[in-house]
């Protein structure tokens, strides 16, 4: 695998404004991301996990330009997507598409299939009337549906027929990078591992690569070249998959992978125990923001926040535990 | 020959409209109240359009007097009587529905049209231009609605015109605040960041994916207004802001036939009341119909 | 001591549509026993929420009970009246829904919420009640339990307000506890402290649970026994051993087979083919049969007949019948 960078986040900071009061307005600022590095590799699919706070939706929307991050850099074909130009990033959009979690929520009700997915092609192409026909019916057969489904509404499919759509309005002009944000938690188990082979199949077809967000680590173990671990805003660990499956480093991700629930009575794998709860993003922990539930705390993580060490071939973490080895 | 032909080219066109079980039209037909509400109006409206060809004394609905015939009671000859001006009162009621209707269906077009447009404007860009937007709904929601009605056509001449553009201007920002309400809870919605994720500009984003998706309470709501907004009008021609004579209009008819009442003359006042009455009525339950027929939730509730 | 403290026959759901009357429960068998940690898993559309429901006659309308037995200390549920389930509900038999923040009531704080159960079931003055209330917020794993009883539900995460709701569940101590999807909701660090809890207080409390997931995994981690739903009928049922090792029927084959299992990262998800139908009534025979890989000429006409694997493992499915 090429390690060509198609995505490089540099210092990403995102922040969202409260406004709060009603007589004496008050501005309550809480940081999501704080100084985020990361790399995307073409052709890869990167899996981010996390539990909700964490800011890996966050870190989608900021992809995606949803939302305007207040710093950093995300570097993209030698431009940054941060400070483009409002038209210039209508252009780069093509690029860089979306799948959600809940079709029927990303699909507008009043539109049919047809329509849905040519919306994208009618937006930024000039493409027509029979050729567009021709191009929408070939993005529903990629993705495994028929002409049959070219007139109904999104509410007249299963969940599975849904996201199916939604893929195919995805990748309706080419993207190369496609953001799934927990795209089969919404699916039954039996829909969601057609939809996981079908996203496999599409990525090879199409040479994409793909940011895999989910709280589902069986799925993400699955899925991914490697695995991203998210901790209230910040990346804890990253490393190829295989490597974090079978020896995981921070304390966090060890306990986040231990706790996945494994449809195998005799496993009898230890659980590691996590105390107290995730705390709140708006008054974060001092030093590393985990020690506040890591079961091997020590005063320096108190106080100070460990950099990213390298502990193997393209395998980084950040912790104080790994000065010591 | 050629008649057949394009009769059978029409209803080719048309497909055969299966009703489909649990489908919400199929709810409606179960609620015999709002089909004859329906009906009521259908042939209401049909009656008002042909008005002139139905009744002989057409003249007299539009306003000609006929002081020979003045103050009859109801008879085979006029079915309602006639007023001081010997006019069939049966034909003013006729022609005065066309003018309750029209005026009706404009005021509740109108503010439904603007006040969705403003409504959405503002839920969806926020900032500034929602501010705005909304202060000035609000300025115009402080007033009493009738007042200002009564005020804005005072000023200006009595006209049919102009009271609907006075009844209109009071009743655009309550659909101003419902479009944006329902904009604000939309506008989060995925599809929107889908479309934003595509490049679709703004008001493409706005006529395509948020309105389409607001616009059934608020027709549900325009529906339910329908009958308030005629009565309105009546009131308001009723206290002499309205339409002018000689038009025919059922609040004004009213207003006529009050002194008369008192000497007997009772028809002359209550045949429009009736109409207002029954026309009102019909409306009501016809909207009040569709907000529970068009709610997965309640729908049920008309069988 | 095991004495069978809830046992189900041919329970039948039925909701009544514009459409006609659709069954989304067809003749349910099982049993429990005093103690038990019993499962009922399956996917959207199988009917294993409404079966919890059922339990406590809380079938919301358009549905109702339209057949069988639910036999609690062998009264029958399904007769009582409403005023005698209000005597069972809380007090008896209690349950913990999926989404603690829709189920707990945000006007009230938790302490009122669960003083009310309380106080409905009489169990004493309201200091005791107070005090017991404290009491059982602490053995929850609640630290601060005089802070939560004061709290109103959305001042409260995800976790501890399952935990609050768990001990809404248990403070009027029924026999049985009724747990439907009580972790999706969470992440998965908090879902494990949950389950832990439920785990834990069905050791410590004698409570009996039944746990209702789509997820097979938190069913093997927990579950004693259990029954495998798919649309409105059950598959398979056994003991945890049997389900996962002695898999019988194709379905609870293909549900275990497309789960992404960490210990066996495969090159494909093996997947059941076609999708779960939403006119489940125009099927006869077995509902199963037009996305089975086994499927034989009868399965289409004939119901699957119920065949004992074990004392405790049954199938419903023509490929374990002997009689041929």
């Amino acid at each position: 695998m090429e390690a060509e960078i198609l995505v490089k986040i540099k210092g990403l900071t995102v922040e969202f404004v409260y406004s709060m009061g009603f007589i004496k307005r008050q501005h309550k600022r809480v940081t999501v991301l704080t100084n985020f590095d990361l790399e995307i590799f073409r052709g890869e699919t990167l899996g981010v996990v996390g539990e909700s706070g964490c800011g890996k939706t966050t870190l989608a929307n900021a992809l995606a330009r949803f939302i305007r991050p207040s710093a950093g850099q995300i570097l993209f074909e030698n431009l940054d997507l941060v400070t483009l130009a409002v038209n210039d990033l209508r252009l780069i959009r093509r690029n860089i598409q979306t799948v959600f979690q809940n079709p029927f929520n990303s699909l507008n009700p009043r539109m049919t299939v047809a329509q849905l997915v040519a919306e994208p092609i009618i937006t930024q192409t000039d493409l027509r009337k029979s050729a567009l026909k021709k191009r929408v019916l070939e993005l529903l057969e990629d993705v495994g549906l028929t002409a049959e489904h070219l007139d109904r509404h999104p509410h007249e499919l299963s969940g599975g027929q849904a996201q199916r759509v939604a893929i195919a309005r995805a990748l309706a002009l080419n993207p190369q990078l496609l953001l799934l944000d927990e795209p089969t938690s919404a699916l039954d188990v039996s829909v969601q591992a057609q939809v996981i082979n079908l996203l496999e199949k599409l990525q090879h077809q199409h040479t994409l690569t793909y940011l895999f967000i989910s709280h589902s680590l069986g799925v993400v173990q699955h899925i991914s070249n490697r695995i991203g671990v998210m901790y209230l805003g910040e990346l804890v660990e990253i490393a190829d998959r295989d490597e974090i499956v079978s020896a995981p480093q921070h304390p966090y991700t060890k306990a986040l992978f231990s706790s996945t629930p494994i449809p195998d009575p005799d496993s009898g794998h230890k659980r590691i125990h996590l105390e107290g709860t995730v705390p709140s993003l708006s008054v974060p922990p001092s030093g590393c923001r985990f020690h506040t539930r890591c079961p091997f705390v020590m005063e320096i993580c108190r106080v100070e926040k460990p950099l990213s060490q390298k502990v193997g071939f393209g395998h980084w973490v950040n912790c104080h535990l790994l000065h010591n080895s | 020959m050629a008649f057949s032909k394009i009769a059978k080219r029409l209803l080719n066109r048309f497909p055969t409209f299966e009703i489909e079980q649990g489908s919400t039209i199929w709810f409606f037909r179960r609620d015999r109240i709002a089909l004859i509400s329906l009906a009521f109006i259908v042939i209401l409206s049909i009656l008002a359009i042909l008005a002139p060809l139905i009744t002989p004394y057409a003249n007299e609905g539009l306003g000609e007097p006929n002081i020979l015939q003045k103050l009859q009671t109801p008879s085979v000859v006029h079915p309602f009587g006639t007023d001081s001006l010997g006019r069939d009162i049966l034909a003013r009621i006729l022609f005065g529905a066309r003018t309750s209707l029209i005026a009706g269906l404009i005021i509740v077009a109108a503010a439904v049209l603007i006040g969705t447009i403003s409504g959405a404007v503002a839920g969806y860009f926020g900032g500034w231009i929602d501010e705005v937007i909304m202060r000035v709904t609000d300025i115009f929601l402080a007033f009493p609605p009738l007042l200002l009605a009564m005020t804005v056509a005072a000023v200006l001449e009595p006209s049919l015109k102009n009271a609907i553009l006075a009844i209109t201007l009071t009743w655009w920002p309550w659909y101003t605040r419902l479009a944006r309400a329902q904009t604000v809870s939309v506008r989060e919605r995925d599809y929107v960041k889908a479309a934003h994720g595509m490049g679709v500009k703004n008001f493409t984003i706005i006529l395509r994916h948020i309105v389409p998706n607001i616009i059934t309470p608020i027709l549900v709501q325009g529906t339910l207004d329908i009958g308030a907004a005629i009565i309105t009008v009546s009131s308001l021609s009723f206290l002499g802001l309205g339409v002018p004579p000689p038009t025919a209009e059922w609040g004004a008819m009213v207003r006529e036939g009050r002194e008369y009442i008192q000497i007997g003359k009772w028809w002359i006042p209550t045949f429009p009341g009736l109409a207002l009455f029954l026309t009102t009525m019909a409306f009501n339950f016809l909207g009040d119909s569709i907000q529970v027929v068009t709610n997965p939730k309640t729908r049920g509730e008309t069988l | 001591m095991a004495e069978t403290l809830l046992k189900v026959n041919d329970l039948q759901v039925a909701f009544s549509t514009p459409r006609g009357e659709f069954r989304a429960v067809s003749g349910v068998n099982f049993s429990i026993q005093t103690g038990q940690f019993y499962g009922i898993v399956g996917e959207s559309g199988c009917g294993k929420t409404i079966t919890g429901r059922a339990i406590l006659k809380l079938v919301p309308p358009p549905g109702r009970i339209v057949g069988g037995q639910i036999l609690y200390h062998n009264n029958d549920v399904v007769q009582m009246s409403e005023s005698e389930m209000r005597q069972i509900r809380g007090r008896c038999i209690s349950m913990v829904f999926q989404d603690p923040a829709a189920a707990l009531n945000p006007l009230f704080t938790i302490g009122q919420q669960i003083s009310a159960v309380m106080k409905r079931h009489k169990m004493g003055s309201n200091d005791t009640i107070h005090e017991n209330a404290i009491h059982l917020l602490n053995d929850l794993g609640l630290s601060d339990a005089e802070l939560v009883y004061d709290s109103y539900p959305h001042r409260l995460s995800g976790g501890m307000q399952q935990r609050a709701m768990i001990a809404m569940a248990l403070c009027a101590k029924p026999d049985l506890i009724i747990a439907d999807e009580p972790t999706s909701a969470l992440d998965v660090t908090i879902q494990n402290q949950i389950l832990e809890l439920l785990v834990q207080t069905q050791r410590e409390r004698g409570v009996t649970i039944i746990l209702i997931t789509h997820d097979l995994g938190v069913v093997a981690e927990t579950c004693d026994e259990v029954a495998v739903f798919y649309l409105g009928r059950i598959v398979e049922k056994g003991t945890i051993g049997e389900i996962f090792h002695y898999t019988s029927h194709p379905y609870t084959k293909g549900l275990l087979a497309a789960l992404p299992n960490p210990k066996k990262l495969q090159q494909e998800l093996s997947v059941i083919p076609g999708m779960i139908p939403s006119n489940p009534d125009a099927l006869r025979g077995c509902p199963f049969e037009p996305r089975c890989f086994a499927r034989m000429t009868k399965c289409g006409l004939i119901d699957p007949p119920t065949v004992r694997l074990s004392t405790s493992h049954q199938v419903n499915c023509h490929l374990f019948n002997r009689v041929d």
